[in-house]
């Protein structure tokens, strides 16, 4: 393939041409839209990451503060809100109630409940 | 250093970087509308296609807003930006294989070209420059280049780096420079049938 044109005027067409269509305004424009969009796309997914990673340990830790504790009985402590976790007489939640969904019921008291089974052990 | 852009100084490249550190949007595509230019046409010329060289733009910026915190103003925003999309434009010719079986100028201009109907408005400088003659020889010709010859050619030959500057952006050593620029060049002028 012979071509009738010198080394640095093939050179020279090619760095003035694709210049040239690097300084389009339709370029900037479309590229700056491309990205502005592409980062708001991935800070929003970044912080739906962090709420579901902040869900899912809070989660874990109450499986774990729960799991060990439904194997043994509890007493009352007198507030009138703790978890009463082992079916049993009167006062108790119903005995066929999940005993997961009796701890969902009162964050406040499942707090408490997680607070005097860490102080136990 | 080739820049078409209106000259910027190092300060305030600094501020603009320092601004998009803090998450600052507005600083980010101030440095778009800036260095675009500058991103496009280095992938361009490396990769041959302009709608790969807009996808490794728009990373090439991606990246610039997630990794604002390791620029060190020392080396200089250019530079920096030059790296990445060198590095970005490699690794897409890696991943294509690119050898001589296709046409990619080709590609870039039937690719998403909707004839539109009335009046025939007038061709944007991009699609003149991708149908021309010379950018028809130049991918035919760098298609028989490897990655890093590709990089170092655009580097030296086009945007007129010097030697140092392209070992700093390519992190190749001097003599790696000269020996790919030598075969780059033989090879361009041995395909096109330049003396």
């Amino acid at each position: 393939m012979k071509k009738d044109i010198s080394y640095d005027s093939f050179l020279e067409s090619i760095r003035s041409g694709s210049a040239a269509a690097a300084e389009s305004e339709t370029g900037k424009r479309r590229t700056a839209l491309a990205v502005m969009q592409s980062i708001g796309t991935r800070r929003h997914n970044h912080a739906r990451t962090i709420l579901a990673a902040t869900v899912s340990s809070a989660a874990a830790i109450l499986a774990a503060a729960l799991i060990p504790a439904m194997t043994e009985e509890r007493h009352p402590s007198g507030t009138g809100q703790e978890i009463r976790l082992s079916s049993g007489p009167a006062g108790q939640t119903r005995p066929d109630e999940p005993r997961l969904y009796t701890a969902y019921k009162n964050s406040r008291a499942l707090r408490k409940f997680i607070e005097q089974n860490s102080n136990g052990k | 250093m080739e820049h078409t852009e209106r000259p910027t100084s190092p300060t305030e490249d600094s501020r603009l970087m320092s601004a998009v550190t803090r998450q600052d949007g507005r600083a980010l595509e101030t440095l778009i509308r800036k260095y675009r230019a500058l991103v496009f046409r280095t992938a361009l010329r490396i990769v041959c296609s302009a709608d790969d060289a807009e996808d490794i733009t728009q990373e090439v910026f991606i990246r610039v807003w997630k990794q604002a915190g390791r620029f060190n103003s020392r080396s200089g925003l250019p530079a920096w930006l030059y790296r990445i999309t060198c590095n970005l434009s490699i690794d897409h010719l890696r991943r294509r294989k690119i050898r001589f079986t296709r046409m990619p100028w080709k590609d870039s201009v039937e690719a998403g070209r909707i004839p539109e109907k009335g009046l025939p408005r007038e061709k944007s400088s991009e699609e003149k420059m991708i149908e021309s003659e010379e950018w028809r020889m130049f991918t035919e010709a760098t298609a028989w280049l490897s990655p890093k010859q590709r990089a170092v050619f655009t580097l030296k030959e086009i945007e007129g780096l010097d030697t140092m500057e392209v070992a700093a952006i390519t992190g190749l050593s001097p003599d790696r420079i000269k020996s790919n620029l030598y075969l780059a060049r033989k090879t361009i002028r041995d395909k096109l049938g330049m003396d």
